[in-house]
């Protein structure tokens, strides 16, 4: 695992190396690539934690994370000596995962499935303990959530879960997606605004919409005989 | 509501405090007014507050050790098939080019990625080869590629010179290099373009399989498939290279295939024939070495036809060619496409599709089976005891391997669900547990050894039973 002193907490967002580590031919990617197994379980160590969020984040709650986590590394063996260092390592690394992510969510429209997952008991340290009622409450908004991203495309979707959920800012995702760093901003925006719409729409969330249009700023005035008019 | 659109952009910056005093008076009087801007700004709010949840949401830990025992085979595979990777600058008057090269094991028999050869006896090199871009046709499934990171692949994606290509299980790609010549790439499959040139194509297979259909060739030219030691070369045929940890296999359906190694001539394979390196590997049988879809030259103006992946379909048939189950995208010429999807229990649907334009995806909802005929039927639970208590060596078997692979001790009491078909098959099983899962390589392992279980055929009907396991030590 990446020492604490080595990491830099983007909360809420990645985990990723500080320059220190970042910049400059890694030694350890350098012996990986020379085939050193060992470096290459250390990098797998390192970075799983990361990629098997980013995985869980993109493609939501499913069975299928671990094995789509599986493969990114499988890539990241397969592809590691053709790393020349032109980004950064946790760039190029992000990459392949967000291109693995996209061929599970391409392969056969399998959208994720919300079935036999297992969802982690207790709450964890140092937070508010949560009710399993309110637990279970939010596990349902994130998957009626989800279930509206697959209306996406691919490619706002993965710009949407990049920025918003993981908190990649915008130049950084341009790298991972080969994109001008103006068309991510504005498939960001299309993103959020086709799922605004989307949200306002849903059975499940659409309620919680209604509910607070009644509590926004400039709420129209109701008359004694029904008229709207303005506050 | 109206047709007035929502002023996101406005209501973004309402919500950053980005806005004059003047300005939010401005937002505040028009949401007072506008119930479409009201709703925009309401989700605006709930997609902050779910933004939040998924934050909040935990990530499982996924089964690290499993995935460790994966990336562990995955070396030793790739030790086996490729040499360390080096890096080579060549420092050239006018550039450096820097090239990545495989080293296969041995010295490679012919250049591969330079263009013209000077033969021996000839006094002149051939002319040089103008590079050619070939096309993606069809895939099933998932599948990537690309020179550096694998990106994903799609019909109409090029081919070109040192893209690799991967297929995952249960996925395949249809390439055409040029007219009549192309190749399909197997399942579990990385295969790489090393020379797509006129009239040369050399393929150089790191594992899997894949089937080629090659034009009859011209003086000179030559299509080859370079899998391990051996090279496969071929003047116009139809054939298939399988290659793997166990060796590498060749199936010849059409014409004649050279088998070299070391420059040298190991054999001679004509259609119909099968040469392998090792009696271990599993070579594709005679007559079933597919044929690429799409080689026609104007293929790369037909429509795509997209089929989805549905549960229950076992195989397609487009235009009379079998497909195997899932997602597809595949050319196809305009005009009437005549589609079958054939499931289990005769299940099947028939379809005509006009193709036009850019193509056409059919809607999972578009295609229902025909009645499923799944009767529920009879067996005795004397007739099925035997066959468990056969079966119980290989479980426990399982119990021994995931301890002496993963260290881990299954422990548990776990439910065993089978579902018998008709003719005593195991057409479906299942592995439940009331507590703790039982470890994924576990089940994995259990799902397999069941899966080969042949019972006698249940009267009337598919059976399922349940049967308790107790693993370990468990009070």
């Amino acid at each position: 695992m990446l020492s604490s002193a080595a990491t830099v907490d983007l909360s809420p967002g990645l985990t990723r190396q500080t320059a220190s580590t970042m910049d400059g031919p890694d030694p350890l990617i350098q012996r990986a690539q020379g085939g050193d197994e060992a470096a290459f379980n250390e990098l797998f160590r390192r970075h799983r934690g990361d990629v098997s969020r980013l995985v869980h984040r993109v493609i939501g709650a499913s069975p299928d994370v671990e094995d789509v986590v599986q493969d990114v590394f499988v890539h990241v063996y397969r592809s590691l000596p053709r790393f020349r260092g032109e980004s950064k390592f946790s760039t190029w690394l992000y990459r392949l995962t967000v291109n693995v992510a996209r061929m599970h969510l391409r392969r056969g429209r399998s959208r994720p499935r919300f079935v036999d997952v297992p969802v982690p008991e207790g709450p964890r340290e140092a937070e508010p303990a949560e009710t399993p009622d309110r637990a279970a409450e939010r596990a349902e908004r994130v998957r009626a959530l989800y279930r509206l991203l697959d209306g996406l495309s691919e490619k706002k979707r993965m710009v949407l879960v990049l920025h918003d959920f993981e908190g990649v800012p915008a130049k950084e995702i341009a790298e991972m997606v080969e994109a001008p760093v103006l068309t991510v901003r504005t498939r960001l925006f299309y993103a959020r605004k086709e799922l605004y719409a989307a949200i306002a729409q849903d059975p499940r969330l659409g309620p919680a919409v209604q509910a607070l249009m009644e509590t926004l700023p400039g709420k129209p005035m109701t008359t004694r005989d029904g008229e709207e008019g303005g506050s | 509501m109206s047709d007035h659109e929502p002023k996101i952009a406005a209501l973004l910056a309402y919500e950053a405090g980005e806005l004059s005093p003047e300005g939010r008076r401005r937002v505040e009087a028009h949401l007072g007014t506008c119930e479409v801007c009201r709703e925009a700004l309401a989700s605006m709010r709930v997609y902050d507050e779910l933004v939040r949840d998924v934050k909040a949401e935990p990530v499982p830990e996924p089964d690290w050790s499993r995935m460790e025992l994966a990336l562990r085979r995955e070396a030793r595979r790739a030790r086996r098939r490729i040499g360390p990777a080096v890096w080579v600058g060549l420092a050239a008057a006018a550039a450096a080019v820097l090239a990545f090269l495989y080293t296969q094991r041995g010295a490679p028999e012919e250049t591969l990625v330079e263009a013209p050869r000077v033969e021996p006896g000839e006094a002149r090199p051939e002319p040089a080869r103008l590079r050619i871009t070939g096309e993606v046709t069809a895939v099933v499934q998932g599948v990537s590629g690309g020179t550096d990171v694998l990106d994903p692949v799609e019909v109409g994606t090029p081919v070109r010179e040192e893209m690799r290509i991967a297929t995952a299980s249960g996925a395949l790609a249809h390439l055409r290099f040029y007219e009549g010549t192309g190749v399909v790439v197997q399942p579990d499959t990385l295969v790489k373009v090393e020379e797509l040139r006129e009239g040369r194509v050399t393929l150089a297979l790191l594992e899997g399989a894949v089937a080629s259909e090659v034009t009859p060739l011209g003086e000179g030219d030559r299509y080859a498939v370079r899998a391990g030691d051996y090279t496969v070369r071929v003047r116009g045929t139809r054939f298939a290279v399988v290659h793997g940890e166990s060796g590498t296999a060749v199936t010849v359906d059409e014409g004649v295939v050279e088998v070299l190694r070391g420059g040298e001539v190991v054999a001679t394979v004509a259609a119909p024939g099968i040469w392998r390196s090792d009696d271990d590997v599993e070579p594709i049988g005679e007559g079933q070495v597919p044929e690429p879809l799409a080689l026609a030259p104007e293929a790369a103006g037909w429509p795509v036809l997209e089929l989805p992946e549905i549960d229950w379909v076992r195989s397609w048939q487009v235009r009379g060619r079998e497909l195997p189950p899932g997602a597809i995208a595949m050319r196809v010429p305009a005009g009437d496409c005549d589609v079958s999807a054939l499931g289990d229990h005769g299940r099947s649907w028939r379809g005509r599709i006009v193709l036009a334009g850019e193509g056409q995806l059919l809607e999972p909802e578009a295609i229902r089976p025909s009645a499923p005929e799944v009767r529920v039927g009879t067996l005795a639970p004397a007739l099925i005891a035997p066959v468990v208590e056969r079966g119980k060596h290989g479980l426990r078997r399982c119990q021994r391997q995931v301890d002496l692979e993963t260290g881990q001790t299954v422990v548990g009491q776990f439910t065993l669900r089978v579902t018998i078909g008709r003719t005593g098959e195991v057409q479906r099983a299942e592995l439940a547990s009331q507590g703790e899962p039982p470890p994924a390589a576990y089940r994995e392992c259990v799902l397999s050894q069941v899966g080969n279980w042949t019972f006698p055929p249940p009267t009337g009907g598919i059976v399922t039973f349940e049967q308790p396991l107790r693993v370990g030590t468990v009070q």
